[in-house]
C-alpha cells in the first residue's frame, strides 16, 4: 500500500468521534456479522463481485470482502443486507484506494 | 422466518441463472430492490429463489445482464392450490366430511339420566321429549337450564334436575324427592275430630271415621266427636273369628252446632280524660357512661297533672365502638283533666257495642248469627253495665292428631277464622 507510516484518522472517524456516532453510519462502513464458522452477514454491501461454492466476493465502500469456505451459499441478498452460509474459513479484507 | 411464511402465502420461484457474469444479474436486481434467498451453485449454475412479483421485473435486468434466466420449479401456496384444482373433487369431498361431522354434532344423540332411584327411566325420558329433548334433537333449540327447570314440575317426585351436553350426549342428573309413606303425610296422619266449643249438634256428617254423637246432642269442648278409627264394630265380630285390630284413619267430617257467646260490658257515666294545655317544662339530661347529669331543667316540674314525653338520642355506633353518652330530652306536658257526662242511654249503647265487640273476638266469621241480645244488668249513677248474648250456628269440629291427649295440640279443622 502506499504512504507507509501510521495513518492519520479521516476527518470523517474525527467527527464520529466527536459526535459519538456510529461509525458505519458515517463513514459508510459494512457491518458484519460472523456468526460462529457457519454465517456471515454484510450489511450495507455494494453487490456481490465473485460467487463460487469456495469463495464469496462482496463488494463494500473503497474495499472488498473475501469470504472463503466451503458449499458457500447466499442465503439472501437485497439492498441493505447480504448472508453468506456455509462452513467459513476466513474472511479478509480488501481495501483499495 | 415470517418473510418465508409470506412467500409462501404468495408463491415464489425457483429460478437458474444461466451466463458468463450471473454476479451481475444479481447485484443489478439486487439495486432494483429485488429479494433473493438461497442463492447457490448446481451443477455450474446459479439457483435462486424469488417472489413471484419480483420475476415480473426483473425481464430488463435478464437482457441487460445477458443472462438467460428459467424458471424451475413454482412453490407456495398459488401453486400448491392451482395443482389440487384438478383434485377438487377430492378436496370438496374433504369439506362435506368436515361440515357432516360439524352438523351432527349439533344434534342430541344420548340422553343419559343420572341419579335415578325409584323413578322409571321411561317416565323421565317420556318428560324429556315433552320438553323438546330426545334424541335427534337439534342442540341449538334447547335451552338445558330451562328444560332442568320444568322437568320437575311434569314429574313431581323428582325434586330438582340439571342438564348439560357432553358432546352429542345430553346428561340429565337428578335428585328424587324422599316420598314419605301414606300414613305419614301430614294432611293423612290419624286423628280425630273434637269439638271446639260448647254447643248444641244440628248438622252432623261423618265423612270417615266413627260418630260418636248425635243431632240433637250437647257436647263439651274436647268432646270427641268422630273418631278416626275405622274396623268393625264390637257386635259384628262373630265369636271365634279373627278381631283385626282397628284401623286409624284421618276422621273427616261436618259438625254444625248452636253456640252460645256472652259478654259483659260497664261504661262510667262519667269519664275524665286528661288533655294537654300546651305548657311543657323542658328537662335535658346527658348520660356519660352510666351517670346522669341534667344539663337544664333541674327544677322542680312545675305543674302538679302533667304527662311526660321522653326522647332518647345516642351517638350512631362505630365499627362496634359504642361511644357511651346519650342524650335524653323530657317534655312534661301540662294537662288538665276534662269531664266529660254522658247519658244513661249513650252509656248503654257504648257498653252494648263493647261487649258485642269481645264477643265477636270469638266467633268465627263463617258463623250464622242465629240470635242476638242485650241486657242492661247495671245501671246506677256512677256507671251502666250490659250484658249481650249471642246464638250462633257454626261449625265447631277441630282436628285433633292421634296420640295428642285431651289438653293436647287442636288444629282447627273447618271453620277457620280469618284474620
Amino acid at each position: 500500500m502506499p504512504g507507509a507510516g501510521p495513518r492519520r484518522p479521516s476527518w470523517r472517524q474525527r467527527l464520529a468521534a466527536t459526535l459519538e456516532m456510529p461509525k458505519d453510519v458515517i463513514m459508510d462502513l459494512p457491518r458484519v456479522t460472523v456468526l460462529g464458522d457457519l454465517q456471515v452477514t454484510v450489511e450495507n454491501h455494494r453487490g456481490v463481485v465473485h460467487y463460487s461454492p469456495e469463495r464469496v466476493l462482496v463488494g463494500m465502500n473503497k474495499g472488498r470482502i473475501l469470504i472463503t469456505g466451503q458449499d458457500l451459499v447466499i442465503g439472501v441478498i437485497h439492498e441493505e443486507e447480504l448472508t453468506v452460509t456455509g462452513l467459513l474459513d476466513a474472511i479478509t479484507f480488501q481495501r483499495i484506494g | 422466518m415470517a418473510l418465508g411464511l409470506l412467500f409462501y402465502l404468495l408463491g415464489y420461484l425457483e429460478v437458474r441463472v444461466a451466463g458468463a457474469r450471473p454476479e451481475r444479474f444479481l447485484n443489478l436486481a439486487v439495486a432494483n430492490g429485488i429479494y433473493f434467498w438461497d442463492v447457490r451453485w448446481r451443477d455450474g449454475e446459479l439457483h435462486l429463489k424469488m417472489g413471484i412479483e419480483a420475476f415480473r421485473r426483473i425481464r430488463p435486468i435478464v437482457h441487460r445482464s445477458r443472462c438467460r434466466v428459467r424458471i424451475l420449479r413454482r412453490r407456495g401456496f398459488p401453486f400448491a392450490w392451482r395443482r389440487a384444482a384438478g383434485r377438487r373433487v377430492l378436496l370438496a369431498g374433504g369439506l362435506v366430511l368436515l361440515a357432516c361431522f360439524y352438523l351432527l354434532s349439533g344434534f342430541v344423540w344420548f340422553i343419559e339420566v343420572r341419579g335415578l332411584k325409584e323413578v322409571p327411566e321411561e317416565a323421565v325420558l317420556t318428560a324429556l321429549a315433552r320438553l323438546g329433548l330426545r334424541p335427534g334433537a337439534w342442540k341449538g333449540r334447547i335451552d338445558p337450564d330451562r328444560v332442568g327447570e320444568e322437568l320437575p314440575a311434569i314429574i313431581p317426585r323428582l325434586g330438582w334436575a340439571g342438564v348439560y351436553f357432553q358432546g352429542t350426549k345430553a346428561v340429565v342428573e337428578v335428585a328424587e324427592r324422599t316420598v314419605l309413606p301414606a300414613d305419614r303425610r301430614p294432611e293423612e296422619a290419624p286423628g280425630d275430630i273434637v269439638a271446639a266449643k260448647d254447643g248444641l249438634i244440628t248438622h252432623f256428617l261423618v265423612l270417615r271415621g266413627e260418630g260418636l254423637v248425635r243431632e240433637g246432642q250437647t257436647v263439651r269442648r274436647g268432646q270427641i266427636l268422630v273418631r278416626g278409627m275405622v274396623g268393625p264394630a264390637e257386635g259384628d265380630v262373630p265369636p271365634g273369628d279373627r278381631v283385626s285390630p282397628p284401623l286409624l284413619v284421618r276422621a273427616r267430617g261436618v259438625v254444625r252446632a248452636r253456640v252460645w257467646y256472652d259478654a259483659y260490658a260497664e261504661v262510667p257515666l262519667r269519664m275524665e280524660t286528661p288533655v294537654r294545655t300546651g305548657d311543657a317544662y323542658v328537662r335535658r339530661i346527658v348520660k356519660i357512661l352510666g351517670k346522669p347529669v341534667v344539663v337544664s331543667g333541674w327544677r322542680r316540674v312545675p305543674f302538679d297533672d302533667y304527662q311526660v314525653e321522653e326522647t332518647i338520642v345516642r351517638p350512631r355506633e362505630w365499627r362496634n365502638i359504642a361511644i357511651p353518652v346519650e342524650f335524653k330530652l323530657l317534655r312534661y306536658h301540662k294537662v288538665i283533666r276534662r269531664v266529660d257526662d254522658i247519658t244513661q242511654s249513650e252509656a248503654v249503647r257504648r257498653a252494648q257495642v263493647e261487649a258485642r265487640r269481645r264477643i265477636l273476638e270469638e266467633v268465627p266469621v263463617s258463623a250464622h248469627i242465629l240470635k242476638e241480645s242485650a241486657q242492661v244488668v247495671q245501671l246506677d249513677r256512677r256507671l251502666v253495665g250490659v250484658r249481650v248474648m249471642l246464638e250462633t250456628e257454626e261449625d265447631i269440629g277441630r282436628f285433633r292428631p292421634a296420640g295428642a291427649g285431651a289438653q293436647g295440640r287442636v288444629t282447627e279443622h273447618l271453620g277457620r277464622r280469618r284474620p
